[in-house]
């Protein structure tokens, strides 16, 4: 339960798996409350997805000098998992900063706003989808099974957003300054990850710059599906790895340190 | 189904809540001496408020505990330790029953959410299923009589429909152990009757009630024991009237000469 006192250990992280009706509620519920009073609601994210896609696309394919069609539909797909992706580093520090009044009333269950507020993303992440499916209904991409591998992305994905959340709401709660370091620094990693240009067009020795970049692997195995390519083992194992560790950094972030937020917020 | 024997039960129980933020600010030694809040602390350089200072108590079944002090004395502390929203430093807190903490009424709401929306939130908060989900907001909007308004947004609300709304939500969840910051009340004279009806069969419920207030007349209308407290320590503990008396005898010293002076 969300109002509950409860022995923190390594596993309590993990333990909302087991009730998802509180999270995924307590997200949906914070996602409608976002677009009430607004025309087009949940269209927001992807008419803005839209039209930057089609704006920044026709002045980079002009600079790359490659197909307009192509790139727009490569940029999208980056586009949408970026969106994730960087919402993980950026929107992890505000869980116990914004939910204070409740952390300061209630003895909150505190792995229940981890996991509301990571489904809550993918509830974001969900909408832009629409995106491609006008483009396959369009005939721009043939639909293949290897779309079908977006579902173990999204898994991988939703346990690296859990883990990196239960560590950096942590430490942004207690170093305020953090929140503004990583907001300077995101600008930096989406120019250096592979989204407005393509991996292949950088070698040699350049190309650790993505190879060394987690962010790469993250969106790799978002883009792939979706643009109807064939899976990479590599980029599987390596984001695996990713969520592994992050996983395990949250847990003993949690374990260590959740009972002192109530201090922070 | 067994029945559990209900307690809660304070040991040595010590809290020290940190300062952030604050270090290159210096503490005068005069306000070191305020009358209001806890003691101020140093250790390792850094700023602690002493907010409990072993702290012992034990309370059973059909004990209703009210906490008497100034402003800082350490009552919603002592409440936020013992529903385990502040985690002591030392001693130890042991807890049998389900426990329910008001703290501060209304968490939770959005304005731009309906009645009935906020009691479904609520219910999925305490983990009710469907049907029990269903019964409750039944219940409780039959009882709170706000009609149409049910359905219209929050925002809309005055703030006794607020009151009556986010109370009367509180006081439809069972509980074993109820924590009472500045206890619960709503609306106007007429629903005010019925509200005290209800709140009544609720506390009557509850097999322990701890309640901080500044209402000598609250106090002694729920409560047959007191605790007075200052600076996070607990002076007196005993019968209600009793407590409240040596409150009152504490007083008038108290602020002339900014220090306590305790029987002895």
């Amino acid at each position: 339960m969300l109002i509950q006192q409860e022995k923190t250990d390594l596993f309590s992280l993990l333990r909302p798996i087991k009730q998802p009706k509180i999270w995924a509620y307590l997200a949906w519920v914070d996602t409608v409350n976002q677009y009430r009073r607004t025309l087009l609601g949940p269209l927001w994210i992807l008419l803005s997805l839209i039209i930057f896609v089609l704006a920044v696309g026709s002045v980079y394919s002009g600079l790359f000098s490659v197909e307009y069609f192509d790139y727009i539909t490569f940029m999208a797909a980056g586009m949408i998992a970026w969106n994730w992706s960087s919402a993980i580093l950026i929107g992890s520090g505000t869980i116990y900063s914004s939910n204070a009044g409740l952390i300061l009333d209630y003895p909150v269950n505190k792995p229940y706003l981890i996991w509301s507020h990571t489904m809550g993303q993918m509830i974001i992440f969900l909408h832009q989808l629409p995106l491609f499916i006008i483009i396959y209904l369009l005939g721009g991409i043939q639909v293949n099974i290897n779309m079908l591998y977006i579902i173990p992305s999204i898994c991988i994905i939703f346990a690296i957003n859990i883990g990196v959340a239960a560590a950096l709401s942590i430490l942004v709660v207690r170093y305020r300054d953090l929140n503004k370091i990583l907001t300077s620094l995101i600008v930096v990693i989406m120019i250096v990850t592979p989204i407005f240009w393509k991996p292949e067009m950088v070698t040699g020795m350049r190309a650790l710059v993505y190879y060394l970049n987690p962010f790469y692997y993250i969106v790799e195995i978002i883009r792939n599906p979706l643009l109807g390519l064939e899976p990479k083992l590599f980029h599987y194992v390596v984001s695996s790895i990713i969520a592994l560790a992050s996983l395990l950094v949250g847990a003993f972030a949690h374990k260590r340190y959740s009972k002192y937020v109530v201090f922070w917020v | 189904m067994t029945v559990r024997e209900v307690y809660l039960e304070v040991s040595g129980g010590n809290l020290m809540l940190p300062i952030n933020g604050t270090e290159k600010r210096l503490f005068s030694r005069e306000s070191l001496k305020k009358a209001v809040g806890g003691r101020i602390v140093s250790e390792n350089n850094k700023k602690y408020v002493q907010c409990l200072k072993d702290v012992n108590i034990r309370l059973e079944s059909g004990d209703r505990l009210g906490l008497i002090g100034h402003n800082g004395a350490g009552k919603t502390s002592l409440l936020r330790a013992l529903s385990g929203i502040y985690p002591i430093g030392s001693g130890e807190i042991k807890v049998s029953g389900k426990i329910s903490t008001f703290i501060s009424q209304g968490v939770g709401l959005s304005p731009d959410m309906n009645a009935v929306e906020y009691l479904e939130m609520q219910c999925v908060v305490q983990g009710y299923n469907k049907k029990e989900t269903a019964d409750f907001t039944a219940k409780v909007l039959d009882f709170i009589e706000l009609g149409e308004f049910a359905y219209m947004p929050i925002r809309t609300y005055s703030s006794g429909m607020k009151a009556r709304l986010m109370a009367s939500t509180a006081i439809f969840f069972p509980c074993d152990i109820l924590l009472i910051d500045e206890g619960i009340g709503a609306g106007d004279a007429n629903f005010s009757e019925k509200f005290d009806k209800r709140l009544k069969e609720f506390f009557a419920a509850a097999k322990i009630m701890v309640m901080a207030s500044h209402s000598n007349d609250l106090l002694k209308k729920w409560c047959n024991k007191g605790a007075v407290m200052a600076k996070g320590e607990i002076l007196f503990l005993g019968e209600i009237g009793e407590a409240i008396a040596y409150y009152k005898s504490l007083q008038a010293p108290f602020f002339k000469k900014n220090k306590i002076s305790v029987g002895n």
